[in-house]
This record gives C-alpha cells, sequence and structure tokens, in this order.
C-alpha cells in the first residue's frame, strides 16, 4: 500500500472523502516524511507549527459540509514570496528578513479558504533571481540543482513533505524545478491568477504556479487559485472553464507543433532529454495525437527580449532596497540588479517592441498550423550539479536553463511540465504550450500522457546530506 | 584580470557609474568588486542588446498590454 505521504492529492482527497483517512492522519504522515528529508533536501524556510491544529479544524469541517473542496485538508507548501500573514515572507534574502506581511496573499487566502493545510514556505532563490545557490538539494541526487526558483516548492512534492505547492514563474521557475525534481509544474495563462501579495519579479512576465505529483493535482490548485482580483492589474476578468469536475476529453486528432530548430536542436540541448522527449511524442502519436513540425519566426529572440526585460524590471522594484541595505543582497542578486541600470532605455523599448513580433509570430504559426499545443523540452538538459554550475563561473549562468521557458512567459500561453522519464538517473520534463486561455488543452494532453506512461516515483534523496 | 578590466577607458567606467546614480543619489558607492563584474559583463549584454535591433523594423509594432483573446 502506497504511503499516505507518497499518495497524490486526489488519492487523498478520495480516502478522506471515504472516511479511509483524516487529515490528522495525511498530515501527521507528511510531517512525518518531512523531519525524515529536511535534513538532507532542505526544501523549508520556514515550517508552520499550526498545521495539525489546522489539520483538526478540516477534519471537523468535514464532519459538516455536504461537498467540500478536494484541497480540504491537503497539506500544502507555499514559496517564500508570498505574504502570509502569520508568518515571515522573506523571499530568501536578508534584505526582508524578519518582514512580517499583515495579509496573505490572495492566492494563499484562496487556499485558506478551501481548506487547505499550510506545512510551511518554502526555499527560493534570493528573489526568484534564480542567482545565487540556496541550500535546497535535488533528491534525485543530493550533489545536483534543485531547480529554481521554486526549488523548495518542487522538492516538498518530490520528496513527500508537501502533498503539491504553489511557486512563480517568470521564466520557467516552476517549471525548471519541477522537470529536474521529477513532478508536475503547471503555469496558467498570464492573469489568471493573482499576484496581490506576491514579491514581484518582473511584473509582465510573472506567473503564479502550482507543483504536484500529477497533472489533475496541479488542476484543482488551480482552479481553487484561479480567478479575478481587482488587486492584480493584470488579473483577467474571463471565467476559468472548468476541468478536473468534468469527464476526460480525448486527444484524438488534437494537433501539436514541434519546432525542432528552437527546441531540439539547439546547441544545448542533450542527447538524453532528446530522445525523451522524441519518446514522448510518439507516445502522443499512439494516443492520435497528429505531430507537426513547424518554425516559428523570430523566436530566437525570446531569451535576448526576457532577460533585457527581465533585468531591468528586477532593478526598479529594488531600488530602495538597494539604497539602504546594499550590502545585504547575494553578490550575484546585487550585480544582476545593479546591472538593470546600465541597460539603455532604447534597448528596453526595443525589447518591448520585439516581444510583440514574437508573441504575433506565435500565435500566426498556431494558426497556420491549426495547433493546439506546442510541445518541447521544459529544459535543455537534467539537473546539473551544483560544483559544475559553480565552477563555470563566479556566478550562476542562467541562460541556457531559461532558453526554453522564457517564450512561455513571454508570450503569457499556459504551460505544463509533465515527467518523460530519466537520463542517467536524473528525470526529464516535457512541455506542452497551449493558446492563451485553453488551459483546459493542455491539461488534457498532459493528463492522457500521464496515463499512458508511468513515472518513478516515490523518490527518496540519495547521496550525502547537504552542508 | 581585474587590473585589465579596470584599465578600460574611464568613459565606461563612468558611464557605469552615472547610471548607477540613480541608486546611490543619497550617497555611497558601489563596490569595486561590484563595478568590475558589471564591466566584465557589459560586453556580452551590449551584444544581446545589439541583437534585439536585427529584427527588422516591419516586424515590429507599439507596445501594448496582454490580449489573451486570439480571434482565428
Amino acid at each position: 500500500m502506497t504511503e499516505l505521504a507518497d499518495c497524490s492529492l486526489w488519492e487523498l482527497e478520495y480516502l478522506l472523502r471515504v472516511g479511509e483517512a483524516t487529515s490528522q492522519t495525511v498530515t501527521t504522515a507528511v510531517l512525518r516524511r518531512l523531519a525524515e528529508t529536511e535534513p538532507l533536501v532542505g526544501a523549508y524556510a520556514h515550517i508552520y507549527g499550526t498545521a495539525m491544529r489546522d489539520a483538526e479544524v478540516a477534519d471537523e469541517r468535514r464532519k459538516v459540509e455536504t461537498r467540500s473542496s478536494p484541497l480540504l485538508g491537503i497539506p500544502i507548501a507555499i514559496k517564500d514570496v508570498f505574504h502570509t500573514a502569520d508568518a515571515p515572507t522573506e523571499a530568501g534574502s536578508r534584505v526582508l528578513r524578519g518582514f512580517q506581511a499583515t495579509e496573505d496573499a490572495r492566492a494563499v487566502s484562496r487556499l485558506r479558504s478551501a481548506g487547505a493545510v499550510l506545512v510551511g514556505k518554502t526555499v527560493t532563490h534570493e528573489f526568484a533571481y534564480g542567482m545565487n545557490t540556496p541550500r535546497t538539494r535535488n533528491p534525485w541526487n543530493l550533489g545536483c540543482y534543485p531547480g529554481g526558483s521554486s526549488a523548495g516548492s518542487a522538492v516538498s512534492v518530490a520528496v513527500g513533505s508537501a502533498v503539491a505547492s504553489i511557486g512563480t514563474d517568470t521564466a520557467g521557475s516552476v517549471r525548471t524545478p519541477a522537470a529536474v525534481n521529477g513532478v508536475v509544474g503547471f503555469k496558467p495563462t498570464y492573469g489568471r491568477i493573482s499576484r496581490a501579495g506576491v514579491v514581484p519579479a518582473s511584473p509582465s512576465l510573472d506567473h503564479v504556479g502550482v507543483l504536484g505529483r500529477s497533472v489533475r493535482d496541479c488542476a484543482a490548485l488551480f482552479e481553487v487559485m484561479a480567478g479575478h482580483d481587482p488587486r492584480d492589474p493584470a488579473s483577467l476578468r474571463i471565467p476559468v472553464q472548468p476541468w478536473t469536475s468534468r469527464p476526460p476529453d480525448s486527444v484524438v486528432g488534437k494537433r501539436v507543433g514541434v519546432d525542432r530548430s528552437y527546441f531540439m536542436d539547439w546547441d544545448g540541448v542533450t542527447g538524453g532529454v532528446r530522445s525523451r522527449v522524441d519518446t514522448a511524442l510518439r507516445v502522443l502519436q499512439d494516443l492520435g495525437v497528429q505531430v507537426v513540425d513547424i518554425h516559428i519566426p523570430l523566436l530566437d529572440m525570446a531569451s535576448a527580449v526576457g532577460s533585457t526585460l527581465m533585468t531591468v524590471d528586477y532593478s526598479v522594484w529594488h531600488r530602495e532596497h538597494l539604497q539602504t541595505k546594499l550590502a545585504e543582497y547575494e553578490p550575484g542578486t546585487r550585480r544582476m540588479l545593479m546591472l538593470g541600470y546600465a541597460t539603455p532605455a532604447v534597448a528596453y523599448v526595443q525589447a518591448q517592441r520585439v516581444r510583440k513580433a514574437v508573441a504575433n509570430a506565435v500565435r500566426q504559426t498556431y494558426m497556420e498550423h491549426r495547433l493546439d499545443a506546442l510541445v518541447a523540452p521544459t529544459i535543455p538538459l537534467t539537473a546539473p550539479t551544483i560544483q559544475s554550475m559553480l565552477e563555470s563561473g563566479s556566478d550562476i549562468d542562467l541562460s541556457g536553463l531559461v532558453h526554453h521557458s522564457f517564450p512561455a512567459n513571454l508570450v503569457g500561453l499556459p504551460c505544463i511540465s509533465v515527467p518523460c522519464g530519466l537520463d542517467n538517473g536524473m528525470p526529464v520534463g516535457m512541455q506542452i504550450l497551449g493558446r492563451p486561455l485553453d488551459e483546459p488543452m493542455v491539461l488534457t494532453l498532459a493528463a492522457s500522457y500521464e496515463e499512458a506512461t508511468t513515472s518513478p516515483r516515490p523518490i527518496e534523496p540519495r547521496g550525502a546530506p547537504h552542508g | 584580470m581585474c587590473d585589465d578590466l579596470l584599465a578600460q577607458p574611464d568613459v565606461t567606467r563612468s558611464e557605469i557609474l552615472a547610471h548607477l546614480g540613480i541608486i546611490f543619489e543619497e550617497g555611497g558607492n558601489p563596490a569595486e568588486e561590484d563595478l568590475v563584474w558589471i564591466l566584465k559583463e557589459l560586453p556580452s549584454q551590449r551584444r544581446v542588446w545589439k541583437s534585439l535591433f536585427s529584427v527588422r523594423a516591419g516586424h515590429l509594432e507599439s507596445v501594448e498590454t496582454f490580449d489573451p483573446q486570439w480571434h482565428d
């Protein structure tokens, strides 16, 4: 029998609904797993002392509710960039040490309203920038990169110290850690989930995303958190189509495009990753999906556009902190923030204009080829060793890691990363990029692939404890 | 390495300091190692910025807000 800490959200929802488990037994199992794994993987920045009390409240609530949210009584982890009224929000930085928000981020308040049990706040790279080396380790190999910046959110799900988690994705920060830790990561359409109360990075690229052990687990969190919020100026007023409550759609005849020149044959893509994604494409074909080779003009500008916009956007928000707490930043973060001030305004404006051109090219390609989605590796490689990343320079070079993930942020597309096998014992991720607002198509394709394959789980941390 | 970088034309160094003046207007200066890092990084950044201008003007439109609704 699967241990409670290794069950998916929906497996637990069933056990809770039919009375074969309580939130208290589930939470106890998750906290026990946390105690076992945390010394090895370091996923949490802050652990709530209130989880068992919240579980007790959830169990009482279930007794009186006729129809409960699937999240009722489920232990969830939160990236430490979401404001919480009952715990500090430090965004992985000494700059915000001890910062206590007065109210929850909208995404968090929606989780609480649904009855989720908050386990803790997870480790992030400093300000979700990805320029430093946090203490979180990859459970598949403790010497390897855990992804970023939602590193702790992915690792907690992978090891079972949370059933699901939430993160943020500005340039792949949900999908990348999902891919390298062998879990599912989902970033919906830009504006679907409110960013009110989230420490900002680059407002036109920032998305709230979710991580879970299955596509359907991610969909459950998405459906609870999505919806209009006037506190986020980019929040969409367009209703979310329910997906988890409706019968599965067929994928027969759906059309997915593959831009081989950008996503598969790019220099940084390893043979192992290319091979696993090609195999996954054959699985989709066997399910009746039509795979179409396409080429998106201007897509090769995505990294230049994204990095230029992101560098400047970050710097704007940090100005006051740079003036007053400069020495508190990690060197890599501080330098990138300063570099933002050295970016010419004409380059920033040109990046905005090229971004629009890239978005138009993507849209035209979808329409010309009647595509329902694009498919690509989530990142071009499996998790590198931390040592190799540090040796490559005095600061972490992220350009190769964000090459594949930037397009979905630039264009605002819904995008999911699903595990698609192992290469040399390390997880590979495949991302599926849908049309804006078409989360149901992305989820349907991903769930169909998931159902047709098996992904290895659970994960036991391997290697030496981190120092 | 640092000596080489610091030997770059003063205009580059002055230029960076001028930009960083937005941060340091109330006083203070960037650490020398940060300035050296930025000077080292600038050539590759300039290549990135320059590449943005390789896109033909015919492809470009003015900046608009995100429109998620596509019309086939």
